[in-house]
C-alpha cells in the first residue's frame, strides 16, 4: 500500500512534465498572435513585438523553460534566495498571467471556476447516489412492476441522452418558458437544474448496478436466513441486502466522482455557470498560453489524485486486492 | 454507509456555503458584457473595455450622447495661432476616488508610461500625436534593446534600472509636454490635428492614479521592462489601489460574473451622474444575455446584433411589434479588399492588378440585395468608405453604383473576353459571423455578371486567425474585411489606403493618393481641408478601388426607452452609463 502511493507519488511530477511538454508543443503550433485582438486594428509593429516580448512569446525555448521555473516555484526561490525585492502580489507558484484577461492571474482564475466545478459535481454525485440506490432497490425489490420498468425506462434515457440534450431541454421548459428557475450561478436554485442533468446518467447506471446487485443478492442464502428468523422486510432489504448490493456502487463512485467534476463542461455552457469548462473552450480559442498551460495541468494533476484515490480505496474496502 | 458519512458531510457543506452566498441588492442599472480583457484604460482597447474605461476614468475633455467634446477635468482650452500648442486648464474641484486631486502631472507622468512599448499600450498612437512622442517611444524601445543585450545578468539588470532612472529626463526633454502649474498643461503637437480635442477626450490619454500605481512599477527581472502589475486593478486591495477620477469607481470585479461600480462621491461633477450604481453581468454569448434582457434581468442590452435571430428582431421593430429595440449605424464599413499587388504571392500574375478588373468587380454588386435578403438585418448599403453622418461638415462621396452594363464595359477594357477569359477569382472570407451568406451571394453576383468573360469565382473559408495570416500576406484576389474608425475624422479611414499602412491589406500604393492625404494634412482650414479629403476618397471608391464598399455596420441595443433614457444613437456608440437616466417601472 505505501509503496504503491510511494511510486505513485514519484510518478505524478514525472507524468505532469510529459503533459506539460506535449501541451506546451500543441498550443505553440497553434496559428496566430494571442495578444492580438479579433477584429479591427493591429497596433505598431514595435508594439506588436514588445507584446510579444513582455510574456516571452517571442521565444519558445525562453518561454518553456520560463513557465517551468514559475509555475514550480523555482523562480521565486531563486529570486529570494538573490536577495532581490519581490513586488508585493507575487506568488510563489506563478502560472503566469493571462493573455486575453488581462488583469487576471492564471491561478486567480483557476481558484475561482475550480470549486464551482467541484461543487456541481459533488451536488450531482449526491443526487445520483440517492436517486440512483432507491430506485435501484426499489426496482429489485417490486420486480417487473411498473414502478421496475419505469425506473428502467429512465434508466435507458438517462444513460442514452447525451447531457447537453438533457440540459437544453430542462433549460428550455423550466428556465424560458416556465420561468421557474434562473438560469446562472449563486443561489440554491440555480443549482437545481445544472445538478439534475448532471446527475442523470450517473444516477442512471447507480441504479442499474444497485437493482442487479439487490437482485443477485435477495436470492441469496443469507437473506432467505434473515427472512426466516421473521425479520421485518424493510430491515432485510435495507439493512442486510443493500449492504452488499452497495459495493459495486462504491467501486463505479470513484471514477463517477472524477468524471462528474470534471465533466461539467458541456453542462457549464448549457447553463452558463462559470466553472472550468468554459477555459478550457476559451483558452484554446484564444491561445490563451497560460491559461492552457493552467487548466491542463490543474486537471491532470486532478485526475491522476483522483485515481490514486480510487485505488486506495479499493484496497480499503476489498482486502483481496493486492497492493 | 460509515465510508459515505465524510462525502456527505462535505457535500452538505458545500451546498451550505453555496446558500449563505447571499446576492447584493440590485444595482439601480443592471446591464451585460460578453467579455471584458482589462478595466487599465491605457491598455484597454476592445469596446466593452473602452465603455468601462469612460465609466471609471475621465480624460481632459469628455463627451456627450452626440459625441461632441464637452469638457472634463480640463474646464476650457487655448488654441494657438498655428494650431500646434494646446493649453488646458484643469479644475480645481477635480478629484480621485481617494479623495486626491487630481493634477496636471497625473496626466503627463501617465503619457510618458503610456508612450513605453512596455505594455505595449495598443493605442500608443494617440499619444503619439504629441511632439517628439514617437521618439520617446523609439528612445525607449531601443535603450530596452540594448539592455537585453547584455550578458551578465548584474549588469543587465542595472542597465534596466538605469533607463527607467534616465526616463523623466528624456521625456522632458524630447516630448512636448509642459506644467507650468499643477492645474495647467501645454501640450505641443507634431502637427496640426483638427480632432485633438476629441484624441485629449479618448482614452488611451486617460490619467493612471500615479499616487498609487508608482509603488507598484516593477522592473521585470527577465525581460528588463517596466511593468505595473494588474492586481493594483483588484478593488479590494488593502490598502485601495484601484482610484478613479470618473463619475463612478470600482466596487467590485468578479471574474467572468460581474462588474459592480458605484458613483464616485469625489467626482467634480457628481450631481450630473445618472444611476447612483451600475451592474455589469457576464454572459457566455449575446444568446444568453439576450435571454436575460428578456427575463428582465438586466435592464439594458447593448450590442445585441451578433444574436442568430436579429433579423426577426428588426423586422418586428420594422412592422411595429416592438418599441424596445434601437438599431443605428455603426462607425464601421464592411468591405471586401481587392488585391492590388501586381502578382499574387505564389508568384502567380495577379488580374485585379488591373484597375478596369477592380470597377468592374465593384458596379456587378447589388449591395441594396444583399442587406434585404442576404444580412436581412437592413443595413445601410453604401458605394462610399467614410460612414455617412457620423463625422460633421463632411460628405461621403458615393462610389460606383450597381450597373452591370457599364461593369461589363469595364471588363472588356479590362481586356477580357471570350478569347480571353478572367478565369478563377479567388475570394477568402473567415467563418462565422454570417460572412459566408454575403460571400456567396457576392460569388453568385460576379458569376452571373461576368459569365461570358469566363469568371470562376472560388470562395474559401477560414478560422479567422488563418484568414488574418493569409490576408495581410495578400494571398488572395477579394477578401472580407471591416473597419471601424477610432477617431472622428475621415482620416481614420483614408489612412488605410495610405503606402506601407499596416492594415493596407489590398497592397494599395498611389502616389497621388497619398500625395492627396498629404496635402489634406497641411491644409488648417477645416472646409478646405474636408473638401481635400472627400476628393482624395472619391478618388478611392470612383477610380482606384482597392476596396469594394458594401453596407455600413448596424448597431442594435434594446431597452424599453421609458425605463432607461439618455442612451446614445450616435455611430461612435460610445455609451456612457453616466449620462443614463433610469426611470422605475
Amino acid at each position: 500500500m505505501t509503496r504503491l502511493i510511494f511510486w505513485r507519488l514519484v510518478q505524478l511530477p514525472l507524468l505532469l512534465l510529459v503533459i506539460y511538454t506535449i501541451t506546451f508543443l500543441l498550443a505553440w503550433v497553434m496559428p496566430g498572435n494571442p495578444l492580438l485582438l479579433d477584429e479591427t486594428r493591429r497596433p505598431p509593429p514595435e508594439i506588436e513585438e514588445a507584446m510579444l516580448a513582455q510574456y516571452n512569446l517571442d521565444d519558445p525555448v525562453t518561454f518553456y523553460f520560463q513557465y517551468l521555473r514559475d509555475a514550480t516555484g523555482v523562480g521565486y526561490l531563486a529570486r529570494r534566495l538573490e536577495g532581490e525585492s519581490i513586488p508585493p502580489h507575487a506568488e510563489v507558484f506563478n502560472l503566469g498571467p493571462s493573455l486575453k484577461y488581462k488583469d487576471w492571474r492564471v491561478s486567480e482564475i483557476i481558484g475561482d471556476a475550480l470549486p464551482v466545478s467541484i461543487q456541481l459535481g459533488a451536488a450531482a454525485i449526491l443526487v445520483a447516489l440517492i436517486t440512483g440506490v432507491a430506485a435501484g432497490v426499489a426496482g429489485a425489490v417490486w420486480r417487473d412492476s411498473i414502478i421496475d420498468t419505469a425506473t428502467l425506462s429512465i434508466v435507458l434515457i438517462g444513460i442514452s441522452l447525451p447531457t447537453f440534450v438533457t440540459g437544453a431541454v430542462l433549460l428550455v421548459i423550466f428556465c424560458l418558458n416556465l420561468q421557474w428557475l434562473p438560469l446562472g450561478w449563486g443561489t440554491p436554485a440555480q443549482l437545481i437544474l445544472p445538478t439534475l442533468t448532471l446527475s442523470l446518467p450517473f444516477a442512471a447506471y447507480i441504479a442499474r448496478l444497485t437493482r442487479l446487485g439487490m437482485i443477485d443478492v435477495l436470492g441469496s442464502d443469507f437473506v432467505r436466513t434473515a427472512r426466516a428468523k421473521g425479520l421485518a422486510p424493510r430491515r432485510v432489504v435495507l439493512k442486510h441486502a443493500l449492504k452488499v448490493a452497495f459495493l459495486p456502487v462504491l467501486s463505479f463512485l470513484g471514477p463517477a466522482a472524477a468524471a462528474a467534476m470534471t465533466g461539467s463542461f458541456v453542462i457549464e455552457q448549457v447553463f452558463n455557470i462559470p466553472g472550468m469548462g468554459q477555459h478550457f473552450v476559451d483558452a484554446v480559442l484564444n491561445k490563451d498560453l497560460f491559461l492552457i498551460m493552467g487548466v491542463v495541468l490543474t486537471f491532470s494533476s486532478l485526475l491522476i489524485v483522483f485515481n490514486l484515490l480510487v485505488d486506495i480505496a479499493y484496497g480499503l474496502v476489498d482486502p483481496r486486492i493486492e497492493m | 454507509m460509515r465510508l459515505l458519512l465524510p462525502v456527505l458531510i462535505l457535500v452538505g457543506l458545500m451546498i451550505g456555503s453555496l446558500m449563505l452566498n447571499r446576492p447584493e441588492p440590485r444595482a439601480e442599472l443592471t446591464t451585460g458584457y460578453i467579455s471584458v480583457e482589462t478595466l487599465d484604460p491605457q491598455i484597454a482597447r476592445a469596446s466593452e473595455d473602452i465603455r468601462i474605461a469612460y465609466a471609471l476614468f475621465e480624460g481632459l475633455y469628455s463627451f456627450d450622447n452626440e459625441f461632441n467634446t464637452v469638457p472634463g477635468v480640463a474646464s476650457s482650452y487655448d488654441l494657438s495661432d498655428d494650431h500646434r500648442t494646446w493649453t488646458f486648464h484643469l479644475r480645481a474641484s477635480a478629484r480621485w476616488s481617494d479623495g486626491e486631486p487630481v493634477t496636471a502631472s497625473d496626466f503627463t507622468r501617465s503619457w510618458m508610461i503610456g508612450l513605453l512599448p512596455d505594455t505595449s499600450p495598443p493605442y500608443i498612437e494617440f499619444l503619439q500625436y504629441i511632439r517628439g512622442g514617437a521618439d520617446f517611444t523609439k528612445w525607449a524601445t531601443e535603450r530596452l534593446k540594448q539592455v537585453n543585450a547584455i550578458v551578465d545578468l548584474a549588469e543587465r539588470r542595472a542597465a534596466a534600472q538605469q533607463r527607467v532612472d534616465d526616463m523623466p529626463a528624456q521625456f522632458h526633454n524630447i516630448v512636448g509636454v509642459r506644467t507650468p502649474d499643477d492645474h495647467t498643461i501645454v501640450v505641443e503637437l507634431e502637427r496640426p490635428v483638427p480632432y485633438f480635442l476629441e484624441i485629449a477626450a479618448s482614452w488611451p490619454l486617460f490619467p493612471l492614479p500615479m499616487h498609487v500605481i508608482d509603488k507598484l512599477m516593477q522592473v521585470d527581472p527577465g525581460t528588463g521592462m517596466l511593468r505595473r502589475d494588474p492586481q493594483w486593478i483588484k478593488p479590494d486591495n488593502d490598502p485601495p489601489t484601484m482610484i478613479s477620477n470618473g463619475p463612478f469607481e470600482l466596487a467590485a470585479w468578479k471574474f467572468k460574473r460581474a462588474i459592480r461600480m458605484q458613483a464616485n462621491p469625489h467626482y467634480w461633477n457628481a450631481d450630473a451622474v445618472g444611476p447612483e450604481s451600475v451592474e455589469l453581468r457576464n454572459y457566455s454569448d449575446m444568446y444568453a444575455m439576450y435571454n436575460a434582457y428578456h427575463s428582465g434581468g438586466i435592464d439594458i442590452a447593448l450590442g445585441v446584433t451578433p444574436v442568430p435571430f436579429a433579423p426577426e428582431i428588426v423586422e418586428a421593430q420594422r412592422a411595429g411589434k416592438r418599441d424596445d429595440v434601437h438599431q443605428f449605424n455603426a462607425y464601421g464599413t464592411y468591405y471586401y479588399a481587392c488585391n492590388t499587388r501586381p502578382t499574387l504571392s505564389d508568384g502567380r500574375p495577379n488580374p485585379l492588378a488591373n484597375v478596369h478588373a477592380r470597377r468592374a468587380l465593384a458596379m456587378a454588386i447589388d449591395r441594396q440585395l444583399i442587406v434585404d435578403s442576404v444580412t436581412r438585418l437592413h443595413q445601410q448599403a453604401t458605394t462610399g468608405f467614410t460612414p455617412t453622418g457620423a463625422i460633421r461638415g463632411y460628405d461621403t462621396p458615393t462610389g460606383l453604383e450597381y450597373n452591370l452594363e457599364a461593369a461589363r464595359a469595364e471588363m472588356r477594357a479590362a481586356g477580357y473576353g471570350p478569347g480571353k477569359p478572367f478565369g478563377p477569382l479567388l475570394m477568402i472570407y473567415n467563418t462565422g459571423g454570417g460572412h459566408d451568406l454575403v460571400a456567396q451571394a457576392m460569388a453568385r453576383m460576379w458569376e452571373q455578371a461576368f459569365a461570358e468573360f469566363g469568371l470562376e469565382p472560388q470562395t474559401e473559408a477560414q478560422e479567422w486567425k488563418v484568414f488574418i495570416k493569409r490576408r495581410s500576406a495578400g494571398n488572395f484576389m477579394v477578401a472580407r474585411g471591416g473597419w471601424f474608425g477610432d477617431y472622428t475624422d475621415p482620416t481614420t479611414f483614408l489612412d488605410l489606403f495610405k503606402t506601407g499602412n499596416g492594415n493596407n491589406d489590398s497592397g494599395f500604393s498611389d502616389p497621388k493618393y497619398d500625395a492627396m492625404l498629404a496635402e489634406a494634412a497641411e491644409t488648417l482650414d477645416p472646409v478646405q481641408r474636408f473638401d481635400l479629403l472627400e476628393k482624395a476618397e472619391a478618388y478611392i471608391v470612383r477610380d482606384r478601388l482597392p476596396i469594394v464598399p458594401l453596407y455600413y455596420y448596424s448597431i442594435i441595443d434594446l431597452y424599453d426607452a421609458e425605463h432607461v433614457s439618455n442612451v446614445s444613437t450616435h455611430p461612435r456608440n460610445l455609451q456612457m452609463f453616466a449620462r443614463m437616466k433610469v426611470h422605475p417601472k
